[in-house]
């Protein structure tokens, strides 16, 4: 039959690739630079970063942008602004990705029962309402209050925060797909409830969840440098942007550069992952397809 | 042709099966006592409009009714002598796509768009065959051949956006097939499909027929669908069974007011109309239904007997439920 015999030729010369898809979009690329350029950053900083970030040089404090061999400065303790920016990427990086395994992970499961299961959805559904219904950094605060400041506080904290928030999402979605005849047609073949939302209805509402992440690792950025200005985030020990941030907001008339470089940091992740996050949102978007 | 014999009992017997639905308005009655049955090697056409019951009716046989908003509230669904009503969910799941199966409208959306056809045509039979590795394939290949479509190792790694509608309708029948069961339910296949198309999936049903003993249960509201493959047809209206009998019998001399409309409304080529004719008024509302008789309001035959229930009538071959049936039948003939 020559339906048989076109069909597939045709159609798959006509579909570039996804990846090509994706990357033909400005700020995928932008994005995509901007994340490479902080991932390098992070991998790298003991090898790129000029000093040790800790180490206390008390004669060179408070020294200006490209003084003596400092290229962003020092900071009251004598402790080289670029080395500890550098060194602050891996903790941010490694606390971002953490917070959103954690989140996507534990927020997508949820999501999936909650849409699938009308008998959990109600009280999974309120638990979710009554979890964002707290100020995110608040409920935070409280959780370190209670378990002490520490890395894992604010993966657990900003990750519970988080979850919901991709709860509600996926949840939104699996009732869309679980309502199409596709989902039916399983049934229809004697599948089971639990093979039905794991291998048709999981994959299909895996671009919001991607999508997601993408979303969710710029908010933990943000929300890691939030926790460690205000003291209850990474211990000071370890150099982060926030605890960056917080050090030099009593210096900040004396020493400008201590609270800009993190800042600019920060900025540049965060942009980052919100180009690429856009751009791939777009891309995963059948309705915008070939655009 | 094979119509169930008298003495045989039937494959799949739906015994004045009632069905409410859970409205704001109170539960509504979405099935009536509805009865069909299905022989060995028969296949079945169910009529009606949209709303008339007829997806419920097949919903119900499958036990994929949407739940919390339809409730059984009487009647037997039996199938080679089990009542499916009254079976554990666990067996009946297992008897879905094995013993039961069935095939959906909507080609477009009936297949997962983002998995191979060929893992798609393999779920069943890893489910039900508990076949593994090669031999899965194998089958799969096996099912597609048997459905027409060639070159089929080639196909198995395709999506479904990469086949055309008729290729996909076949693959959602290859998979029905897959675990040769008895009674294959198809809910409108070919109402999204090109009649040259239409005509080819229907071909393959009735060879499915022929070649694997294969029930079936269709259900369209397309008469020529009907007359084209049906070795019975049952004629719904609101919720209830009309008319039923021999496809030839009832499309030839349809004796309820309700089959003769649909005839009617039929365009014919052989005669130029300017204006299609149509049955007045409309399906009653679920939850305003009138007495008696439900399509007394839009009947021209009407008068004050038939707001009692209609008896059911045998004439000749054909079960009508209709107080005028007789009357009706004689003025048809004359």
């Amino acid at each position: 039959m020559s339906i048989a015999a076109e069909q597939p030729a045709v159609s798959t010369s006509r579909e570039p690739s996804f990846l090509v898809l994706l990357f033909s979009r400005g700020s995928v690329i932008a994005g995509s630079f901007l994340i490479a350029l902080m991932v390098l950053t992070a991998v790298l900083a003991h090898w790129i970063a000029p000093f040790d970030p800790n180490a206390l040089n008390i004669a060179n404090r408070l020294q200006p942008p490209g003084s003596a061999a400092h290229l962003l400065g020092t900071d009251e303790f004598g402790r080289d602004v670029l080395s500890r920016v550098i060194h602050g990427a891996r903790t941010s990086l490694a606390i971002g990705i953490a917070i959103v395994a954690f989140a996507v992970g534990i927020g997508t499961l949820i999501g999936l029962v909650t849409g699938f299961y009308n008998r959990v959805d109600m009280v999974l559904s309120r638990i979710m309402d009554g979890l964002m219904s707290f100020p995110g950094l608040v409920l935070a605060i409280a959780m370190t209050g209670v378990m002490g400041a520490s890395s894992t506080t604010v993966v657990l904290a900003l990750g519970i925060v988080y979850m919901p928030r991709v709860a509600r999402i996926i949840r939104s979605a699996v009732l869309v797909v679980r309502e199409l005849s596709y989902v039916e047609a399983c049934f229809a073949l004697g599948a089971t409830r639990f093979y039905v939302l794991f291998r048709h209805v999981l994959p299909n509402v895996m671009s919001p969840i991607i999508i997601q992440a993408t979303f969710i690792f710029s908010y933990a950025v943000l929300g890691e440098a939030a926790l460690s200005f205000l003291g209850v985030g990474v211990p000071p020990t370890q150099p982060s942007w926030g605890n960056m941030l917080a050090e030099a907001r009593t210096f900040i008339v004396l020493a400008w550069w201590m609270a800009l470089f993190p800042g600019l940091a920060i900025m540049i992740t965060v942009l980052g992952l919100n180009l690429f996050g856009d751009g791939l949102r777009d891309a995963l978007d059948p309705k915008l397809k070939g655009r | 042709m094979s119509v169930a014999g008298e003495t045989s009992p039937p494959m799949l017997a739906i015994r004045d099966l009632q069905l409410g639905f859970r409205s704001h308005r109170g539960d509504v009655q979405a099935l009536a006592g509805v009865s069909i049955e299905v022989g060995e090697r028969e296949i079945v056409g169910i009529v009606g409009e949209s709303g008339c019951g007829k997806s419920i009716t097949a919903l119900s046989v499958m036990g994929l009714l949407p739940e919390g908003t339809t409730r059984v509230m009487g009647g037997s669904i039996e199938f080679r002598g089990d009542d499916l009503l009254t079976l554990p969910p666990r067996e009946r799941r297992q008897m879905r796509g094995r013993d039961i199966a069935m095939v959906f409208q909507e080609p477009m959306t009936s297949l997962n768009p983002i998995m191979p056809i060929g893992d798609q045509i393999a779920e069943p039979i890893r489910l039900h065959l508990g076949l593994k590795g090669a031999a899965v394939t194998e089958h799969a290949l096996d099912v597609l051949d048997k459905v027409g479509i060639p070159r089929s190792r080639n196909i198995l790694p395709d999506y479904p956006h990469q086949l055309s509608g008729g290729m996909r309708q076949r693959v959602m029948i290859a998979i029905a097939l897959a675990c040769n069961p008895s009674l294959i339910i198809a809910d409108e296949p070919t109402t999204a499909l090109d009649v040259t198309i239409q005509g080819q999936i229907l071909d393959l049903m009735v060879e499915a027929r022929d070649t694997f003993g294969t029930s079936i249960l269709f259900i369209t509201h397309d008469l020529g669908v009907v007359a084209e493959i049906c070795d019975r047809v049952v004629v719904m209206y609101a919720g209830k069974v009309v008319e039923t009998g021999r496809t030839d019998e009832v499309l030839s001399s349809p004796r309820h007011p309700y089959t003769q409309g649909l005839m009617r409304s039929l365009p014919s080529l052989d005669t130029r109309q300017e204006r299609l004719e149509t049955i007045p008024g409309s399906v009653p509302a679920l939850f305003d239904m009138p007495r008696g008789c439900r399509f007394r309001p839009r009947c021209s035959y009407a008068d004050d007997g038939c707001r009692r229930d209609p008896p059911v009538e045998v004439i000749g071959g054909q079960k009508v439920k209709c107080w005028k049936a007789r009357q009706i039948s004689g003025v048809h003939h004359a």
